[in-house]
C-alpha cells in the first residue's frame, strides 16, 4: 500500500498523469494524520535528493514581510537600525538618486551669502546627481559633494570628499573645478574620476576624455599648474609629501564602481578592506601585519553578497572569517590545517 | 571546511538569538537548497522564489524552536516540509476539480461534447480565478478546490451562507463568459 501511494506521490510531482482514483488516494493520504510519518519520510527523501537550483529570493522581501507579520502582531523584534539597515541595502541599487541627503545651508563668501548643496552618501550607498549646469556626477560610497545652488558667472567650484566620477558638461568660458583637500581639478567638459577621502593618504584622479589640470590647492597661487593630464591617463598625489606621481590607468574598476560593480584589481589587502566596509558599510578587523604582502583581483557583480566575497577572499589568500556583534574578524589559515 | 562549519553552528545561535546579519548569512547559503526542494515538489505555475522567500520567513518567525546542537537542515526541512504540503495539497485538490467534471458543469459544457480539457484551458481558468476580487477567489477556492460546503465556508469566513452563495454565482457568471470567449478563440485557431 504504501509503496503503491509513494509512486502515485511521485507521479503527482512529476506532473504524469493520474486517475482520479489516484487522487482521491493522494489527498488522503497527504492530510490523513495517521499517515504523516509516511508523509513526512517522502518529503525528506526528496529535500535530500533535489539538486540545488539558482535563486534570486531577496533577503529584503523577507525582511519586509517579516516586518508586516510583526506589525500585525505589534511585536517588533526589529530595531530601528536593522530596518534602515535593509532599506539602505535596497536603496543602494534602486533609488539611487532619491536617498542622497541633500541638505541646504548657507555659506558666506567674499562677494557675500550664497546658498550651498551638500550630498552626503553613507556607507553602502552611491548615488547619481545632475548639477544645474546640466554635469552628471555619479558618487561612491563614504563621500561628500558641495556646491552652489547656483554656479558663479566666473567659474563652476565643487568640493569633494571622498570618490566621485564627473561628466562635465562643456562651457568654454566658465571652467568647473574640483576641489580636493590636497589638489584642484581644473576642466572646461570632460569626463573624469576623482578618489579622494579624507582618510586617504592619496588623492587619485583619472581622465576618460578631454583634458584637465591638476592645480595647486594653496590660497597664494590657486591657479598654478602642477600638471596636464590626458585621456587614459591617471596621477595621484600624496598629501604628506605633496608629490604627484602617474599611476595606472584603472578604467574597469572605475566604471565598476558607477555601474554598482565592485572590482580589485591587484588591490593590496588594506585598500581592499577599506573598499569592502565602505561598499558593505560593515566593519572589518584584522591584524595589517599580517596580511599586507597579500594581492587580489576579483570583480564582483551587482547586488553580489558580502558572504561570497569573503568566502573568496577566504579562500584564495587563505583568511578565515567569522562574524561578531556585526563585525568582521579577519585571521590567517595556519599553515597546518 | 572545518572552519565553516563550526562558523555555521555559531550562526544558528545568533540566529536563535535574533541576530539578522545571521539569519542573511544563512539565507544566502541555503535559499538555492530550498527552491531546489521547491522546484522538485510544486507545480509548475507557482513562482518559487515566493515559496523559498515565504520559508525563510518561517524560518526567523519560528526561530526560537532551532536546537543549535543540530544540523540547520533538520530545522529548514521542518519548516519548508510544512509549506510545501501546503502547496501540494491544494494542487492535488486543483487536480480533482478538473477530473471530476465539475469543471464542465461549473463552465456548462455539455457532457459528450468534443472539447477536452487542455493543459491550457486549465491555465486559462486559474488565470481568470486570478483576475476575480480577492473574497470572491477565496470563496470560489474554498468550493471548488477544497470541497467545502457552503455552510463550512460561512463559518469559516464569518459571513453568510447566502454571501457564499450570491459570491460563488458572481465568480460563476464571470469565469463562464471570459471562459466562453476563451474557447471560442481556441476553435477558431483550431480550425484555421
Amino acid at each position: 500500500m504504501t509503496k503503491q501511494i509513494i509512486e502515485i506521490a511521485d507521479r503527482f510531482i512529476a506532473d504524469e498523469a493520474c486517475s482520479r482514483q489516484d487522487l482521491v488516494e493522494l489527498k488522503m493520504w497527504l492530510s490523513n494524520p495517521a499517515s504523516s510519518v509516511e508523509v513526512e519520510a517522502w518529503l525528506w527523501e526528496h529535500w535530500a535528493m533535489s539538486p540545488e537550483d539558482d535563486s534570486n529570493a531577496m533577503i529584503e522581501v523577507v525582511f519586509r514581510q517579516i516586518d508586516e507579520y510583526q506589525n500585525i502582531s505589534s511585536k517588533p523584534a526589529f530595531s530601528l537600525s536593522q530596518i534602515m539597515k535593509v532599506y539602505q541595502r535596497i536603496a543602494a541599487f534602486l533609488l539611487i538618486p532619491l536617498i542622497t541627503l541633500g541638505v541646504l545651508f548657507w555659506m558666506t563668501q567674499g562677494n557675500g551669502s550664497r546658498q550651498m548643496v551638500e550630498n552626503i552618501v553613507p556607507r553602502g550607498q552611491k548615488s547619481q546627481i545632475i548639477l544645474p549646469d546640466g554635469t552628471r556626477i555619479w558618487i561612491n560610497s563614504d563621500t561628500k559633494v558641495k556646491y552652489p545652488g547656483n554656479f558663479e558667472k566666473k567659474q563652476r567650484d565643487i568640493y569633494l570628499e571622498g570618490e566621485a566620477f564627473f561628466d562635465v558638461a562643456k562651457e568654454t568660458s566658465r571652467p568647473f573645478v574640483v576641489h580636493t583637500s590636497g589638489i584642484n581639478v581644473k576642466v572646461l567638459g570632460t569626463k573624469f574620476n576623482v578618489k579622494a577621502y579624507p582618510n586617504e593618504n592619496q588623492i587619485e584622479t583619472s581622465l576618460f576624455e578631454g583634458k584637465i589640470n591638476l592645480t595647486a590647492d594653496d590660497s597664494k597661487s590657486s591657479d598654478r599648474i602642477l600638471k596636464e593630464v590626458n585621456p587614459g591617463e591617471a596621477f595621484v598625489y600624496s598629501k604628506e609629501s605633496h608629490k604627484l606621481a602617474s599611476k595606472s590607468f584603472q578604467k574597469e574598476e572605475i566604471d565598476g564602481w558607477k555601474n554598482n560593480r565592485l572590482i580589485f584589481k591587484d588591490d593590496t589587502f588594506n585598500n581592499l578592506v577599506r573598499k569592502v566596509e565602505r561598499w558593505y558599510d560593515v566593519k572589518i578587523l584584522y591584524d595589517e601585519k599580517l596580511f599586507d604582502d597579500r594581492h587580489l583581483t576579483v570583480e564582483l557583480y551587482e547586488g553580489e553578497r558580502l558572504e561570497r566575497l569573503l568566502e573568496i577572499v577566504g579562500m584564495t589568500l587563505s583568511v578565515n572569517y567569522q562574524y561578531d556583534k556585526g563585525k568582521i574578524i579577519l585571521t590567517p589559515k595556519s599553515k597546518n590545517m | 571546511m572545518k572552519k565553516l562549519l563550526h562558523t555555521e553552528k555559531e550562526l544558528i545561535e545568533k540566529l536563535k538569538n535574533g541576530d539578522s546579519f545571521a539569519f542573511e548569512v544563512l539565507f544566502y547559503k541555503y535559499r538555492n537548497k530550498v527552491k531546489g526542494f521547491a522546484r522538485n515538489m510544486v507545480p509548475a505555475q507557482i513562482d518559487l522564489e515566493e515559496v523559498v522567500q515565504e520559508v525563510f520567513v518561517k524560518v526567523w518567525m519560528k526561530r526560537e524552536m532551532i536546537k543549535p546542537d543540530k544540523d540547520f537542515q533538520a530545522y529548514l526541512f521542518s519548516i519548508a516540509k510544512n509549506l510545501i504540503l501546503d502547496y501540494l495539497k491544494s494542487a492535488v485538490n486543483r487536480r480533482l476539480y478538473f477530473v471530476e467534471e465539475n469543471f464542465q458543469q461549473d463552465m456548462l459544457i455539455e457532457e459528450g461534447s468534443e472539447i477536452t480539457i487542455t493543459q491550457e484551458a486549465e491555465d486559462k481558468l486559474m488565470e481568470l480565478i486570478d483576475q476575480m476580487p480577492e473574497r470572491r477567489r477565496e470563496i470560489f477556492k474554498l468550493s471548488r478546490f477544497n470541497g467545502m460546503s457552503y455552510k463550512q465556508i460561512a463559518e469559516r469566513l464569518h459571513i453568510s451562507e447566502n454571501t457564499v452563495d450570491s459570491q460563488i454565482r458572481n465568480a460563476l457568471a464571470f469565469l463562464r463568459k471570459e471562459f466562453r470567449k476563451f474557447l471560442a478563440l481556441a476553435f477558431l485557431y483550431f480550425f484555421q
